[in-house]
């Protein structure tokens, strides 16, 4: 019972008043993120990641944890209410959750989001509390080779989710990996594209990039497509004078639908690179494939706004799975909370619980916390967090603009900092704008100082020979993970093509259609 | 009261969205079969994009590929990265010429000068940080952003472009002791 007598001193080690107090301000500012439209979770972490100054690393990082899991709350209330989601991974919600609304079913809707977020949460919780031991010792028994090819893994599954436009995916990572390699060669002492500057030799700082990309791109990006002009949508609360609770028979339609999202949500959010937009989409794609009445979806159907928050909540909490134990990020939002462990000086990997344990397990404890706090609050503060959301973008684009340069600066006191968070918010504009990703990009800035060190201590351990990745069962197991990842996007489509040619073929022939 | 309307001039190189003709149509439908190729901002992006990484793979063929020892050297790394990526970067140069690759955001411009003046004055920010300080630059790059984005409420923005830098600055400077300049203003 080893898992319990940690999970309690990590539950001991966040009951101090101090770090509850930041529990309670990360989910509520996490919510509050959320909600803003364009603003996501790892937009919200990164330029929250400089206020954490000044914390103990563990209550920082309860805190930036808090946050993410909040704006996964948070981004289905403008979903529910406005019709625009938080996050992309609150799509569905906008699909089923605005037709609801306009039934005069606004609350139960947000409600049954609530809860089912909260119940995916939990037991994710729960598995990641049984899960990540087990996957650590795996883990540790992992040498370069196996950690290269899972980062490798990891940048194949974000290249390959990109779909049809995976060149520009990979034009991302690369982009990424290229930001990745300035600053001192780790072996040979080298300097590499520092231009003789001081302040580059560490390397470009990942505080610096991940809030350009995400923080002051995203900003751009919104004024771009005229977000400063638009006036909050009036929100849909009416049903607060009636029915307030979802009926006996909502509560039916979202069981199932909870209780298949949570796991599938898990399994995606723990596969580094997909995540909780994945997770979310495809729980939404099997309700309604698995729906007696698929014509209700689009139309306010409960199933399709349950399964997906349970999905992508869930994911949100496996992703933490790969962070913890691996120290590979699963998804943007876990990159910058990796650069927050990083800020801390704190590895996170393998050995994180074995040497860190209170700070790992005083996380996993305060998700358990986090969860209930959100619940509590989903279900009786909706009219605060909609009225928040009044708050017009053009008041807010400044402010945020401004707390990101003056968060940049005192990082390490560096205006250099500030210009690189500039040019890569410009850069991140530029990236949305021509179908680019920047998730892409900061999680290749983080993994590829990895790749390539773990890399260059696979070839020293093989003399030089890729032979290393193929001798050991691990490496050919993690290959045939690569093999499937490229294999089946070529694959299907073919087969699809195949099949409709067929199917085609046979109506000339005068044959009955295939079934 | 009578409302002046004014109308952003057209960035060169910006794509616009298909405008209805008289008769209604798009015009996209009636174009020719084969439309000539043109330059649009993708083809920009792309050729700085192209010629940044061009730079990056030529000095990386300038580090060692293997150290002496035998060791993977500082510019294996590089090399690769640099090789891929201008083949990357030129594939998406020649497909942003063809007619119909427009970006997701770029079929449908909006506000290209806002965010062009908000690079603007982000660019001054970072030039006179330092030596004018954080709440005085701080102070003028906002009431400034502040107008640019809503000029119907000038006095509101004077009172938050004034009342948040000195907020942060407190925060930062003295709640979580992570130091902005002072600049000018000697009393901090």
């Amino acid at each position: 019972m080893d898992v319990f007598a940690h999970l309690a001193n990590g539950i001991a080690s966040v009951l101090s008043p101090t770090t509850l107090l930041f529990l309670l301000i990360g989910v509520l500012v996490g919510m509050f993120i959320g909600a803003i439209p364009g603003l996501g979770p790892s937009a919200g972490l990164a330029i929250l990641l400089p206020l954490t100054f000044g914390l103990d690393a563990t209550t920082a990082i309860v805190m930036l944890a808090a946050v993410y899991y909040g704006a996964m709350y948070g981004g289905t209330i403008t979903s529910v209410l406005i019709n625009t989601p938080g996050d992309s991974a609150s799509v569905p919600a906008t699909l089923e959750g605005y037709p609801l609304a306009r039934k005069g079913r606004a609350i139960p809707a947000l409600i049954i989001a609530a809860v089912a977020s909260f119940v995916a949460g939990t037991v994710a919780t729960v598995i990641l509390t049984v899960a990540a031991p087990p996957t650590a010792r795996i883990a540790s028994s992992f040498g370069p080779p196996e950690l290269f090819l899972l980062v490798v893994i990891g940048l194949l599954t974000l290249v390959v989710l990109v779909g049809k436009s995976w060149k520009g995916g990979l034009l991302s990572v690369v982009l990424g990996f290229a930001i990745g390699t300035v600053g001192i060669d780790v072996s040979g002492g080298e300097q590499r594209y520092t231009f003789g500057s001081t302040e580059l030799i560490n390397g470009v700082d990942f505080i610096p990039v991940a809030i350009g990309l995400f923080g002051l791109g995203e900003i751009l990006w919104t004024i771009y497509r005229g977000g400063h002009r638009e006036t909050p949508a009036e929100m849909d609360l009416r049903a607060r004078r009636g029915a307030f609770w979802p009926s006996r028979q909502e509560w039916r339609e979202a069981a199932k639908p909870i209780a298949r999202g949570t796991p599938l949500g898990f399994l995606l959010g723990v596969i580094p690179g997909a995540g909780a937009t994945v997770a979310s989409l495809i729980s939404y794609s099997t309700e309604k494939a698995l729906s007696k009445r698929p014509e209700r979806f689009g139309k306010g159907a409960v199933e399709g706004l349950a399964g997906p928050e349970a999905a992508n909540n869930s994911a949100a909490t496996g992703s933490m799975v790969p962070l913890l134990t691996l120290g590979i990020p699963g998804s943007a939002s876990t990159a910058v909370l990796l650069g927050g462990f990083m800020m801390w000086g704190l590895q996170p990997g393998p050995l994180l619980m074995r040497d860190n344990p209170e700070f790992a397990w005083g996380l996993i404890a305060s998700m358990y916390l986090g969860n209930v706090m959100l619940l509590a609050m989903n279900v009786f503060c909706i009219p605060l967090f909609a009225a928040v959301t009044r708050i017009r973008f053009a008041t807010l684009a400044p402010l945020i603009i401004l707390l990101c340069a003056f968060g940049t600066f005192t990082v390490n006191g560096s205006i250099v900092e500030v210009g690189i968070m500039f040019g890569c918010g410009v850069l991140g504009f530029c990236m949305r704008l021509y179908g680019l990703s920047p998730a892409a990009t900061v999680i290749a800035l983080v993994l590829g100082p990895i790749a390539e060190e773990t890399l260059r201590q696979s070839l020293l351990l093989s003399g030089g020979t890729f032979a290393v990745f193929v001798e050991r069962t691990p490496s050919l197991a993690l290959l045939g993970v690569m093999a499937v990842l490229v294999i089946v996007p070529i694959a299907i489509p073919a087969a699809k093509r195949a099949l409709h040619r067929r199917a085609a073929e046979r109506e000339q022939e005068g044959a009955p259609p295939l079934t | 009261m009578t409302r002046t309307t004014f109308t952003w001039p057209r960035i060169p190189l910006q794509r616009r969205a298909a405008e209805p003709t008289r008769d209604g149509r798009t015009g996209a439908a009636d174009r020719p079969a084969a439309p000539a190729r043109r330059i649009t901002g993708a083809t920009v992006f792309y050729l700085i994009v192209t010629a940044v990484l061009i730079g990056y793979t030529a000095m990386a063929f300038g580090m060692d590929w293997r150290t002496d020892a035998g060791r993977i050297g500082p510019g294996y790394f590089p090399r690769i990265l640099g090789v891929i990526g201008v083949a990357l970067a030129a594939l998406a140069t020649i497909g942003s010429l063809r007619p119909t690759a427009a970006g997701p955001g770029e079929a449908a411009p909006r506000h290209p000068w806002p965010v062009a003046a908000t690079c603007a004055g982000l660019a001054g920010f970072a030039a006179v940080m330092v030596p004018v300080g954080a709440i005085v630059t701080g102070a003028l790059l906002l009431t400034g952003l502040l107008l640019l984005v809503d000029r119907t409420r000038p006095v509101r923005a004077a009172a938050l472009g004034i009342g948040f830098p000195i907020a942060l600055y407190v925060v930062f400077d003295i709640l979580l002791n992570a130091a902005l300049p002072s600049g000018v203003l000697p009393f901090l």
